[in-house]
């Protein structure tokens, strides 16, 4: 209806405006033909009058003028009459083109109404046609209304009809329950009329019976007081003394339970109610039973979830931190906060820029827990920066860190291999794919930060005894193999040139890391810094019983040089040399060192010396290359084969991924593969066949990369249930001269806590 | 205002906070022993508002009056062993201040005991 009002609204003022349109296009017109008039009269009024007027003058002029005047002059009359026709001639003629002018003003005027009444016309036939339209929409409209009027009482009169039939159908319903329950009602009278019935008949069975027992005993008591009066009576009792029936009534009523009739049915009423207050004892005493092993449940059923939270049940703690977030400004993730930008925000992250190399963080390690998986998102704008993810390992300040984003290894092309545990990368083209270490052929050389275990060929060597006469400065780890024994003398020399004691541990370890034998060769007597070099300490070192095979000689670090090694093998190798014949140390000038380094496969020779007056030119082979200076640690690319290696003044430190020794004769393979540091350019990739790393290649997500490290919880230290973090960017120590951010987005971490198995299981 | 709970909901109400009690107590010690092992896995928060709120019933509860028993040795025993269970947590909590750590953990031990003994005596006068 409200649209149907609405419609008729708009229907009347667009009439309204149609109307209004022709009235002023009308009136507009008749405004026109007015004016057109009103023109037409004054023009030819106004332009008439002076002549008419100067016509009157002349004719006045004439008339007035004497007559000897006009006598005298006839001609001069004649000439004034035809001025005056002339005049008149001039009049008439301006009068007619007046006329012509105004009638063709008029033409247009009425060219211009026929135009105005044209569009009069056109206006009212367009109205027409618009009221046309209007009404046939309005008829369209009725009947549509019509239609639906009519469709809406259908619909009005089927609801009408349905909500009948429910109706019907719900009172036809009610009606068959209230029969039900009525016949269930009716049918539960009955039930309890005939139990009541029942009941009181029982009732009034008991109560016959009680009555005629109570008569029987009143009867019988009554008897007996008879008796008794009757044998007292006869025993001549005073009269004062004797009782009426009535008194021995009373008083045998007062004993009526222990009369012999009465006993059974008090003993049963007292049976019954003894098992009445037993049975509600009895259910008291259960219920009570229940509540309190609820009650008991309680604290039994926390302790037990606990036991089975911490020992039975595996779990998995995540723990996120949102660096940049609120509860970052408000408790900072990283510490401490001046190695730490403030919150930086970009369109799509808001984080921290970690500001130098050492930023911590913390999270919580529930009791048994297993492992933990670090996984970061960080903005590394330096991609030549590497970046450590350390966890706590010793009491004191001892961090086990691994590699969250190495740049060497991700500049190398996709691993051929990679699982939760390690990655595998082959470098020479030649070697063959392997999924696994056990897969390594012989000879091959891999590069690992992993523990793996040292395996020694098959190959057996007859030895003899040897004598190292080549001096060696501080620590030093060599391979050497031995049979049933070893028999090592060792001589060494302190510098001093340092504080403190100058103890040197000379160790024995097989292949599996366990310490087979050690001697200590003691300080020489000056702890300070002397400089003084003069007397020798020796020592010997003897283990028996030893299998033919690989064995680790570990010369502890210290402050000494070893002057001579006298040992039951011709069998010793290393991967670090460091010469120590040099005047600086033996004070007896610089000597020439000749060490021996044999290879099947390329690899890349060090060199370094800490002391600038030991640059020199080694010789290696017949190639020769020059340390230039103090701590260049010089690369040479050494191709396979066997190669003497000469330095003129020694204190140079000599290493390698092959083995170095001090003669051919010493030299032999000690292992099926050999093992290497990860090296950190590709430089010196050279003669390395794998890299086995426990390094997760990282995810790039944009400009930001998502880091994935794990820790074994056994490995590390917790304090309070908390196990401390750390990143590590050497890039941003203040040491280096690197620019660039890194940014930390994101910290997930996620401790695993494996559950109670049984192996096999 | 008289508001007192009476009747077997008493013995229901003093039961449960009894037994909410201890076992919060029992697992506090827990907690406070082996750091972790409880609040890893459990809000102890939550059963100290259950036990706040049966406790408080317990308190408007009408109990029936309990006839008082004299101490006997079963009593001094139990507290000579919460004495000793005192010593033994204190000691272990504090062992980081070194010859500090028996003071304290003597002292408390010996508080415990004599605090015990003080209350049942008070109980018999």
């Amino acid at each position: 209806m409200a649209e149907n009002k609405d419609l008729n609204r708009e229907i009347d003022k667009r009439v309204k405006i149609i109307d209004n349109k022709l009235k002023d296009a009308f009136s507009l017109i008749k405004k026109d033909i007015q004016d057109i008039k009103s023109n037409s009269n004054k023009t030819s009024k106004v332009d008439t009058s002076h002549i008419e007027q100067k016509i009157e003058q002349l004719k006045k002029e004439i008339s007035q003028r004497p007559s000897h005047i006009t006598n005298s002059a006839g001609n001069y009359k004649e000439v004034e009459k035809l001025k005056l026709q002339l005049l008149e001639l001039k009049k008439e003629q301006q009068l007619k083109e007046k006329i012509e002018s105004e009638k063709q003003k008029q033409a247009k005027l009425e060219h211009k109404l026929a135009l105005k009444k044209q569009e009069a016309n056109l206006l009212e036939k367009k109205s027409k046609e618009l009221v046309n339209i209007i009404e046939q929409s309005n008829k369209n409209f009725t009947s549509n209304l019509k239609e639906l009027q009519r469709q809406q009482e259908i619909l009005i009169r089927q609801s009408k009809e349905q909500q009948e039939k429910i109706l019907q159908e719900t009172t036809e319903k009610q009606e068959q329950l209230r029969e039900l329950y009525e016949a269930k009602i009716e049918e539960l009278k009955v039930q309890h009329s005939f139990d009541k019935a029942k009941t009181e008949a029982k009732y009034s069975e008991d109560l016959i019976k009680y009555s005629q027992e109570q008569d029987a005993l009143k009867q019988e008591i009554y008897d007996l007081g008879k008796q008794l009066d009757k044998i007292q009576s006869k025993k001549q009792y005073s009269s004062s003394t004797s009782t009426s029936p009535g008194f021995w009534f009373s008083l045998f009523s007062s004993f009526s339970s222990t009369s012999t009739k009465s006993k059974p049915v008090v003993k049963e009423v007292r049976e019954e109610k003894k098992q009445v207050v037993k049975i509600s004892k009895d259910t008291s005493k259960r219920n009570a039973f229940i509540l309190k092993a609820l009650v008991i449940l309680i604290p039994l059923v926390l302790l037990g979830y606990v036991f089975y939270a911490n020992f039975l049940a595996s779990h998995e703690f995540n723990y996120f931190y949102d660096v940049g977030s609120v509860e970052d400004s408000k408790k900072p993730y990283l510490t401490p906060l001046n190695r730490v930008s403030d919150i930086i925000n970009d369109s799509d992250n808001s984080y921290r820029n970690l500001t130098s190399n050492l930023v911590y963080f913390e999270v919580p390690v529930p009791i048994g827990a297993n492992s933990i998986d670090i996984q970061s998102k960080i903005l590394n704008t330096n991609s030549e920066s590497n970046i450590m993810i350390g966890a706590k390992n010793k009491q004191d300040w001892s961090y086990y860190q691994k590699t969250a984003y190495s740049s060497f290894l991700e500049s190398l092309d996709s691993p051929i291999y990679s699982d939760t545990n390690i990655t595998i990368w082959k470098t020479n083209s030649e070697a063959k794919d392997i999924i696994s270490i056990s897969e390594i052929e012989n000879g091959a050389r891999v590069a690992t930060d992993l523990p793996l275990k040292l395996q020694q060929t098959d190959t057996t060597y007859e030895i003899q005894n040897s004598t190292i006469n080549t001096v060696l400065r501080g620590g030093h780890t060599f391979y050497v193999y031995l049979k049933d024994s070893l028999d090592l003398y060792v001589e060494k020399r302190d510098l001093n040139w340092y504080n403190g004691t100058d103890e040197m541990n000379v160790s024995l370890y097989d292949l599996e890391g366990n310490l087979l034998g050690n001697t200590m060769l003691s300080d020489d007597g000056f702890s300070l810094t002397e400089r003084k070099s003069n007397t020798t300490v020796s020592g010997n070192l003897n283990v028996q019983n030893l299998n033919s095979g690989v064995y680790k000689l570990v010369f502890s670090d210290a402050d000494v040089l070893i002057t001579q090694i006298k040992i039951n093998t011709d069998k010793i190798v290393t991967n670090k040399i460091f010469l120590g014949n040099a005047n600086t140390y033996t004070q007896q000038g610089d000597k020439e060192t000749t060490i021996f380094s044999s290879s099947t496969k390329d690899t890349v020779l060090r060199f370094n010396t800490y002391h600038a007056p030991y640059s020199q030119n080694i010789t290696i082979g017949n190639k020769v290359l020059e340390i230039k200076s103090a701590n260049s640690n010089s690369p040479f690319n050494l191709s396979s084969g066997s190669y003497y290696i000469t330095s003129p003044k020694s204190n140079v430190i000599v290493s390698s991924s092959s083995f170095l020794t001090f003669s051919e004769k010493n030299y032999f393979e000690p292992f099926k593969y050999t093992i290497t540091s990860i090296p950190t350019s590709s430089a010196d990739l050279s003669g390395i066949d794998y890299i086995i790393s426990g390094y997760k290649p990282t995810v790039k997500e944009r400009n930001w990369i998502i880091t994935n490290t794990q820790f074994n919880i056994e490995d590390l230290y917790t304090q309070n249930n908390k196990l401390s973090l750390l990143f590590n960017v050497p890039a941003l120590s203040g040491e280096s001269n690197s620019t660039g951010q890194v940014g930390v987005d994101w910290i997930n971490i996620t401790v695993n806590k494996n559950g109670f198995s049984i192996k096999g299981i | 205002m008289d508001f007192q709970l009476k009747g077997y909901k008493v013995e229901i109400i003093s039961s449960i906070f009894q037994s909410l009690l201890v076992a919060y107590l029992i697992l506090l010690l827990i907690e406070q022993i082996w750091v972790g092992s409880v609040s890893t896995y459990l809000n102890l928060n939550y059963l100290l508002i259950a036990v706040i709120v049966f406790g408080v019933l317990d308190v408007f509860s009408e109990h029936k009056k309990r006839k008082e028993k004299p101490a006997n040795w079963k009593d001094y025993t139990f507290i000579s062993v919460l004495g000793i269970l005192g010593f033994v947590i204190i000691k272990f909590k504090t062992v980081e201040l070194e010859w500090l750590s028996w003071v304290i953990s003597i002292i408390a031990g010996i508080l415990i005991i004599l605090i015990s003994l003080l209350v049942i005596e008070e109980d018999e006068d």
